[in-house]
């Protein structure tokens, strides 16, 4: 009996432990390598790449006197001060008639960069570029090129080069050129979200002992601290020397920095107050910019921020924009198939295939499933196209509603799904929202409400329905937040494609 | 069996990916807890990540105007001309333009004392050698200039931020670089 009880015990604390850990393993999977959007990635490459650029062209100014055998800092100082460090830099080992073939490689290394050509191998060259400029000239160096060097190498774990990139101009060029659907599919990427992370960690580690090493000065604890970086002659940009008559002031912006400083690493993390903070570290920035001259510190600063984004919503903006351009480029249209920024596109191929993460799904296999079952028409079998970005999701809806008598056609893109209304005879579509992009979402239920006159559900996470809110996204369609019960869903559903009075046949 | 030999090499690599990141993230975490004063214990974890550090230039105090602001330095030059009063300069110069190539200079006038002495020596003669070259002259004199912020109460009371007595000059050297051409460049005379 005791025996029983013992083994009961210590299977419950295994079982329990087993828990503990397997849940520990999931949240740090989730963390670290959960497939996210890069748009972000790629808009912050567009940001540092210019800003790597006009570094290097800044150098072109006084090459020779900075990087110059003889310059202002010799080259075998430079050396014998690094030469027991682990370090890199080809410009310990280029002689002077190298200097202005290899910048000028350098810097048009730096524009590929910037414009995401050949993005995989131009963001490592970029990084290797960044650091050996400055580990060369290491009395010019200041905060600049330390955030520079780190976003670089982020951006060169990450895939950088999947959005907003003429690499991504060219596979869409590519696909259209086979005959494939134009547009690609978001392709979510663990190394995206691993990248993001380790920049968002550096940040807090930045701010963390910026602001840690600042308690360490008297003056940051009286308040003088900000003042005299206001009075520094050789700094400042803009006057400010008014404040000396509302000494209150930089006193309290002092204190405001410590706080914001030390507490950003736990601030930043709470959804609701990352915004207060973020603008706050934006207004610094800016301020250093603005009355202190160091533009470059003050953006590359903020152009980190952009890891703390939302991607869906930088998707949004992004889109619009791009809408906004697309528009005004094809109207009027002749044909008429321009509407809210989407061009319907001819149906996808038999042999075209979408992919989301890592899996693909083929069109043959979007179209495989025919179903025989309850006829909700009396006349014919409700036909339901299933838009759903997770493999998982698309496998158990279709089940599901397969099961209760619907024929499902399901497809991973809002693309493939015009493209299924263009090939078959589809009488309610429902779009499962999550890892979809919101806009995406939809301008494809207003084209299918206002050009097919097919009823549609949308299923959103609440996150996504916050946001689409806000952004006035859904005005026009059925939406139902998530999470919610397979039962509940068919249920929105049918109450869509079946006219009042009608039953099941 | 290919499938699992996948699967095992799928959890292989996201074990060694991971041990990565918790480095990585140490690394990082640890690196700017070397500027003093410092624990005996995070002096060692510091050690353990620097050649890490060093080879991803991510060894950085991040102590930006910390712990406490003070004076800004400037390089002033003097040459001297015969039967005339001496051409003289002093860098960071406020019409450098662009701002960033300004800050570098600026960098050169500000940085330079973190190094060590022998660092300090080299690169003050290459500073001269540069700036005496560039006005086509074999000597030069160098002084360091520290300009302390001026106060709000000098502010109140009518004083400006480039006040001369919030200057405060110390003589570096004087350099003599007509010996170079023949190969034995060599410092004239220092104070």
């Amino acid at each position: 009996m005791k025996s029983d009880a013992v083994a009961a015990t210590r299977q419950s604390v295994v079982s329990g432990l087993r828990g503990f850990f397997r849940g520990l393993s999931d949240d740090w999977n989730r963390f670290w390598f959960e497939p996210a959007d890069p748009i972000l990635l790629g808009l912050i490459r567009l940001l540092t790449g210019w800003m790597l650029f006009y570094n290097l062209l800044t150098w072109t100014l006084d090459l020779e006197a900075f990087f110059g055998k003889d310059g202002l800092q010799p080259l075998e100082t430079i050396r014998r001060l690094h030469e027991s460090k682990w370090l890199f830099s080809f410009w310990l080992w280029l002689d002077d008639q190298w200097m202005w073939p290899v910048h000028f490689t350098c810097l048009t290394i730096a524009a590929l960069f910037f414009l995401g050509i050949a993005t995989r191998v131009t963001s490592i060259l970029a990084f290797l570029i960044t650091i050996s400029y400055s580990q060369r000239v290491p009395v010019a160096n200041f905060g600049f090129d330390q955030i520079l060097g780190m976003l670089c190498f982020y951006l060169c774990l990450g895939p950088s080069g999947a959005c907003m990139s003429v690499d991504a101009v060219l596979r869409r060029w590519w696909r259209r050129r086979k005959g494939l659907s134009e547009e690609v599919t978001v392709r979510r990427m663990a190394s995206a979200r691993m990248s993001m992370r380790l920049i968002q960690l550096h940040m807090c580690a930045i701010y963390f002992w910026a602001g840690f090493s600042k308690l360490k000065g008297p003056s940051w604890w009286t308040g003088e601290a900000m003042w005299r970086v206001i009075a520094n002659y050789e700094y400042q940009t803009v006057d400010l020397t008014w404040m000396a008559n509302v000494p209150w002031l930089p006193y309290l912006i002092a204190h405001l920095t410590i706080v914001w400083e030390v507490f950003f690493i736990v601030l930043v993390w709470n959804r609701r107050l990352r915004p207060l903070v973020l603008f706050v570290g934006l207004g610094m920035h800016f301020g250093i910019g603005a009355f202190l001259g160091m533009w470059t510190f003050g953006l590359i600063m903020t152009f980190a921020y952009l890891a703390f984004s939302d991607p869906d919503v930088w998707r949004n903006r992004i889109h619009r924009l791009a809408g906004r351009i697309n528009r005004s480029k094809h109207e009027p249209s002749d044909n008429g198939t321009v509407s809210r920024g989407i061009v319907l596109r001819e149906p996808v191929t038999e042999s075209a295939s979408v992919c989301h993460d890592d899996a693909c799904l083929s069109a043959a296999e979007c179209t495989s499933e025919k179903v025989s079952g309850a006829l909700y028409t009396g006349k014919t079998l409700a036909r339901v196209g299933i838009v759903a970005c997770e493999h998982a999701d698309r496998s158990s809806l279709r089940k599901y509603f397969w099961a209760h008598g619907f024929d499902c056609q399901v497809v991973a893109s809002p693309e493939d799904c015009l493209g299924l209304i263009a090939r078959k005879q589809i009488d309610g579509v429902l779009i499962h929202g999550p890892g979809l992009v919101l806009t995406d979402v939809a301008d494809l239920a207003s084209e299918l409400a206002d050009v097919a006159g097919v009823p549609v559900l949308v299923t959103l996470t609440s996150r996504q329905l916050d946001i689409a809110t806000r952004l006035d996204l859904i005005q026009r369609t059925r939406w139902m937040a998530l999470p919610a019960s397979l039962h509940e869903i068919r249920l929105q559903l049918e109450r869509q494609l079946i006219p009042e009075g009608s039953h099941h046949g | 069996m290919s499938g699992r030999l996948k699967k095992i090499g799928s959890v292989t690599g996201k074990v060694l990916l991971s041990l990565w990141l918790t480095f990585h993230v140490f690394s990082v975490f640890v690196a700017p807890a070397a500027m003093p004063p410092i624990s005996p214990l995070l002096l060692d974890a510091w050690k353990v990540a620097l050649p890490y550090n060093e080879a991803l230039f991510q060894n950085h105090g991040y102590h930006f105007f910390a712990p406490d602001p003070g004076s800004s330095t400037l390089i002033s030059w003097s040459i001297p001309r015969p039967g005339d009063v001496p051409q003289t300069g002093r860098f960071p110069d406020p019409a450098i333009r662009p701002r960033l190539l300004y800050h570098r200079y600026f960098m050169l006038a500000e940085n330079l004392w973190s190094f060590d002495d022998q660092t300090q020596e080299e690169i003050q003669r290459a500073y001269a050698k540069h700036f005496a070259s560039l006005h086509n002259s074999s000597q030069i004199a160098l002084n360091r200039v520290s300009h302390a912020p001026s106060s709000i109460l000098r502010i109140q009371a009518g004083g400006r931020l480039d006040d001369p007595e919030t200057y405060e000059s110390e003589v570096l050297g004087t350099f003599d670089f007509s010996t170079e051409n023949s190969e034995s460049a060599s410092l004239a005379g220092r104070f």
